[in-house]
């Protein structure tokens, strides 16, 4: 056996270093465009992301390193077409070739575009759009707190529409950033800053114009939690009428401008005039109504003929006193005549009954020495003296004899 | 009415409400009296709360040992695009 015929036998550690060296060392897969769908996505606890990229006939394993992974602004999915760009390299210890993104973007649409939606639906779906947490606007504030920059000219506007219609209104301008890496923590540590100073009755939070990168804090999610964890009611005021961030959508009142939000944050001084003119206006109109009505009644009152000529009704009422008094009159003559006549009939009758008629007819009474009537022969002795009354005189008498009547017949004295 | 401290909001409401009642009529002569007389003391105070205030701006302002504090705001022309 020759040497030269002996195969050199690497190890596995070996041949796979080398091919790693080798497509690492490539050319074109030192830093390749590839575009296709992710599935098999896997956002592990270590901050890496592991997928697979696909197309209709092939797939490649991919990952993408956690530096790289958060600094993307949107989240991968599966479904999702993405361009990716990046190196071929191979995990020594499995052999396994794969594709290292170090950049991804949607396919199609933008990175942002794909960012926004996704937080939209997130905290749609944790209620911080809910109306139910939205709140009322003070309509008469004292103080405003304005949020943004302070060389901008959103500040500007503000202060300018603000102060146009009611100068009582002070205005606190929180100075934050509004744009760059640091505009997002900058602007929800405004609101806070707002809160904790609590003066505010109202917030107003956003900035002028700008492209969609510009505006690009206001899509951030630390904004949208600080803004739905105020205190105070906010106004977004992001951009012109036509640019909607999650900032609005979380705000208790969106406003299409920040001149705008000045307009909604700050009731007008000369309006309230008008309105407090015209219902003073009212309440004297309905006053003297009220008042000429009561008048008009009293004028009725007063002209009904009893109150105008009071005497023609007492005149009336003497007539009728005058009738009733002859008519009473009367009535008692009239009763008198008939007590008369009983009077009368009751003496007749008690005439009758009197005991001298009765003595007229022949019949007398004795009485004895004491004036008492006898009425039994037991009533006196023999030889007492007696007076016997008779119609015209009395006859004084002694008794001679009694005889009692025992049923029989009755003997005179 | 008592001088309590009074919004002008609730003030305008209350005007709004004396208003509605006096319009509708049905009140006694003493109630009516009683509620213009509080009427026209809402709508002084309604009228009173306007005036010539000069508008308050600040910038609120951290110091060196960190506490806020507010300092007038000069507004000054816009130096930079936002």
């Amino acid at each position: 056996m020759s040497a030269i015929t002996e195969p050199r036998i690497y190890s596995v550690s070996k041949i796979n270093s080398y091919i790693k060296t080798t497509l690492e060392n490539d050319f074109v897969l030192n830093s390749v465009w590839v575009t296709g769908e992710i599935s098999n996505f896997k956002y592990h606890s270590s901050g890496n992301m592991f997928f697979s990229l696909k197309d209709n006939d092939s797939a490649i394993s991919c990952i993408m390193f956690k530096g790289d992974a958060y600094a993307l602004p949107f989240m991968p999915e599966n479904g999702m077409n993405v361009v990716i760009c990046g190196y071929v390299s191979v995990y020594e210890k499995s052999g396994q070739y794969q594709l290292i993104a170090e950049l991804m973007k949607p396919d199609g649409v933008g990175e942002l575009t794909v960012a926004f939606e996704q937080l939209k639906a997130k905290l749609l779906a944790e209620g911080l759009f809910d109306e139910d947490y939205k709140r009322e606007i003070n309509t008469h504030p004292h103080n405003i707190a304005v949020v943004t920059s302070p060389t901008g000219a959103a500040v500007r506007d503000i202060i300018k529409i603000a102060g146009a219609r009611n100068k009582n209104v002070s205005i606190t301008v929180i100075p934050v950033l509004v744009q760059g890496d640091n505009a997002a923590s900058s602007i929800a540590e405004g609101i806070r800053l707002a809160n904790k100073l609590g003066k505010a009755d109202t917030i107003i939070v956003g900035r002028g114009g700008g492209s969609i990168e510009d505006l690009w804090a206001f899509n951030d999610e630390r904004v949208a939690r600080a803004v739905f964890a105020s205190e105070i009611p906010v106004i977004s005021a992001v951009g012109h009428e036509t640019d909607f961030t999650i900032t609005d959508f979380v705000a208790d009142m969106r406003a299409s401008t920040p001149s705008n939000a000045a307009e909604l944050a700050v009731n007008d001084e000369y309006a309230d005039k008008k309105k407090a003119e015209y219902l003073a206006e009212r309440l004297n109109t309905a006053f003297e109504n009220i008042i000429n009505t009561k008048r008009r009644r009293l004028k009725t009152t007063v002209e009904r003929p009893d109150f105008k000529k009071p005497w023609l009704s007492m005149e009336e009422k003497q007539r009728k006193i005058d009738y009733l008094t002859e008519k009473m009159e009367y009535a008692a003559e009239k009763s008198n005549t008939a007590y008369e006549h009983r009077l009368a009939a009751a003496a007749a009758k008690l005439d009758a009954l009197s005991p001298l008629n009765v003595l007229k007819r022949g019949y007398s009474f004795t009485e004895n020495a004491e004036g008492k009537v006898i009425t039994s022969v037991n009533d006196v002795e023999n030889g007492s003296m007696v007076s016997i009354t008779l119609n015209d005189g009395m006859l004084n008498a002694v008794v001679k004899d009694k005889v009692i009547f025992d049923g029989k017949e009755k003997t005179e004295l | 009415m008592a001088k309590k401290k009074q919004s002008f909001e609730e003030a305008l409401e209350r005007l709004e409400e004396i208003v509605r009642n006096m319009e509708a009529g049905e009140l006694t002569l003493d109630d009516t009296v009683k509620l213009y007389k509080e009427g026209v003391e809402l709508a002084s105070f309604c009228g009173g709360k306007l005036n010539d205030a000069v508008q308050q701006v600040n910038i609120l302002s951290t110091t060196l040992d960190g506490q806020l504090e507010e300092k007038p705001f000069v507004n000054i022309e816009q130096t930079e695009e936002e």
